[in-house]
C-alpha cells in the first residue's frame, strides 16, 4: 500500500475517532448547580428545605429501591404545595451522578442530570431520554411504565430510574 | 579445544551455581505454599513495604479536629484512620458542633454523626456559602471564612449571615501523627506482603524490578551454555 493511501487511511481513522473522544470528554461536567436547579424549579422562590431521616424500615425500603444501602442518614428535599424537589446522587458505573428530580402531585414533572462524572453514559442527560419519565408514578416500588434504555449507557439509565423511584417513594412520605 | 571448553564450563558453572541454588530453594518453598500457608502469612518489615512502594501514605490535607485527625487522601475523608465520607473538592477544615462533626470543603459542608457515620452533604442548594476557605467556631457556633467574607450560622446551618468577628477558633492544618500513618497504611495495604508473593518475586526475579528480568535472562543464557558445553565434553570423552 502506498504511503499516500496509508496516510489517508490514518486521517480517516482520526476523523472517525475524534468525535468519540470529544464526546466522552464533554459528557463530564456540572450542567446546573443545586441552587440554580431549585431557583428554576420554584420560580425564584425556593422554600426552606426539610429532611427525611433514613432509619428503621425506611432504610430497608430505600436499600430495596437502590439495590444497595444508602450511604447517608438523611435526605433533603424542598416542598411547596404539591411540588417537591430532590437532589440525589447515585453511582452509574464508578462515579456518582447528581440528579435533580421534581415531583408534582405524586408524578414526575421532570428529571435532570445536574452533574455527570462518568466517562460513558452521558446520553441520559438529553431531553429525548429524560422526557420518558414525565408524568411517571409508582406502582408499589416500581415505575408505572417501561423506560427504554440507551445503548452504552445501561448503568446510567439504571441510576436515573432508581433515583426517580426513590424520589417518588419519599414524596409519598412528605404529604 | 576440550581443555578450553572445560575451563569455560567450570567458570560458567560457578557463576550459575548461586542462581541455581536460589531457584531451587525458592522453588521448593513455593511447592509447599499451601502446606505452610504462605499465602496467608504476611511480612511487614519496613524495608519490604518500602521496596514494594506500600509504606508511604501521604494525605493531601490534614487538620486537627479536637483530639482527632481529619485527613483527605484523594476523594476519601478519614477521621484518624476511619474512612467516613467522600469529597471530590479539597477539604479546608473541620469542627465538632453539638453532637456532629462538620467537615468543610471548598463548596459544601459534610456532616457526620457522633459515631462518625455520614449524615449528608450540605451545599449551595441549602444556602451554604461558596468558595469556603476555612471553618471555625465562635462561642460554640459555626463560622465560615469565604472569598466573599465571613459567615456565621447556628446549629442547623441552613441560614448564614455575613459577619465580621475576631477571636474565631479556626480549624488548623497539622502534621499526620505516626500512629495514624501506620493505621492508614494498614487500611490501604492490608497486613503487608504475603510470603508467597515475596518468595515468588525472588524466584522469578521480579524482586529486582525490570532489571531482574534481564538478570534472569542472563543466567538462563549461562544455563544454555553450561548444558551445551557439558554435552560437548561428554561426547568428546565418549
Amino acid at each position: 500500500m502506498s504511503s499516500v493511501r496509508l496516510q489517508l487511511r490514518y486521517k480517516l481513522l482520526l476523523l472517525v475517532m475524534l468525535p468519540m473522544v470529544a464526546f466522552s470528554v464533554s459528557a463530564r461536567g456540572v450542567y446546573q448547580t443545586d441552587e440554580a436547579f431549585l431557583t428554576e424549579t420554584f420560580d425564584g422562590k425556593v422554600p426552606k428545605s426539610s429532611v427525611i431521616w433514613i432509619k428503621g424500615d425506611l432504610r430497608k425500603t430505600v436499600a430495596d429501591i437502590l439495590s444497595h444501602k444508602y450511604s447517608g442518614m438523611r435526605i433533603r428535599y424542598w416542598q411547596q404545595d404539591e411540588r417537591s424537589a430532590w437532589i440525589l446522587n447515585e453511582i452509574g458505573k464508578e462515579q456518582p451522578i447528581t440528579f435533580g428530580v421534581v415531583i408534582d402531585a405524586g408524578k414526575i414533572a421532570h428529571v435532570k442530570v445536574l452533574a455527570f462524572r462518568e466517562s460513558r453514559g452521558g446520553e441520559i442527560r438529553y431531553p429525548a431520554f429524560t422526557r420518558q419519565f414525565t408524568d411517571a408514578g409508582l406502582i408499589g416500588l416500581e415505575l408505572d411504565r417501561h423506560i427504554d434504555g440507551v445503548s452504552g449507557a445501561t448503568l446510567s439509565v439504571w441510576a436515573m430510574t432508581a433515583v426517580t423511584r426513590l424520589a417518588l417513594y419519599l414524596d409519598t412520605l412528605t404529604t | 579445544m576440550v581443555h578450553h571448553i572445560r575451563s569455560w564450563h567450570r567458570t560458567i558453572g560457578a557463576l550459575a551455581a548461586l542462581f541455581l541454588l536460589i531457584l531451587a530453594i525458592t522453588g521448593i518453598i513455593l511447592n509447599h505454599t499451601l502446606d505452610f500457608k504462605l499465602d496467608e502469612r504476611h511480612l511487614n518489615w519496613p524495608w519490604i513495604l518500602e521496596h514494594y512502594g506500600v509504606s508511604d501514605v501521604k494525605a493531601d490535607h490534614v487538620y486537627w479536629l479536637d483530639g482527632n485527625v481529619l485527613s483527605q487522601i484523594d476523594d476519601q475523608l478519614f477521621v484518624d484512620a476511619n474512612p467516613v465520607a467522600k469529597s471530590r473538592e479539597p477539604i479546608v477544615g473541620g469542627i465538632h458542633l453539638d453532637e456532629m462533626t462538620v467537615i468543610a470543603s471548598e463548596d459544601a459542608l459534610i456532616l457526620l454523626s457522633e459515631d462518625g457515620e455520614y449524615i449528608e452533604t450540605m451545599s449551595s442548594g441549602v444556602g451554604i456559602p461558596s468558595d469556603i476557605q476555612r471553618i471555625g467556631l465562635h462561642n460554640g457556633l459555626p463560622i465560615l471564612q469565604t472569598r466573599n467574607g465571613m459567615w456565621r450560622s447556628d446549629f442547623i446551618m441552613e441560614e448564614w449571615k455575613q459577619t465580621n468577628l475576631e477571636g474565631v477558633s479556626w480549624s488548623i492544618l497539622t502534621e499526620m501523627p505516626d500512629s495514624v500513618i501506620n493505621d492508614l497504611a494498614a487500611y490501604f495495604h492490608g497486613k503487608g506482603i504475603t510470603i508467597e508473593r515475596f518468595v515468588l518475586d525472588i524466584h522469578n526475579g521480579h524482586i529486582l524490578g525490570a532489571l531482574g528480568k534481564w538478570i534472569l535472562d542472563f543466567f538462563g543464557f549461562l544455563m544454555v551454555l553450561l548444558s551445551l558445553s557439558g554435552l560437548w565434553m561428554w561426547i568428546k570423552k565418549s
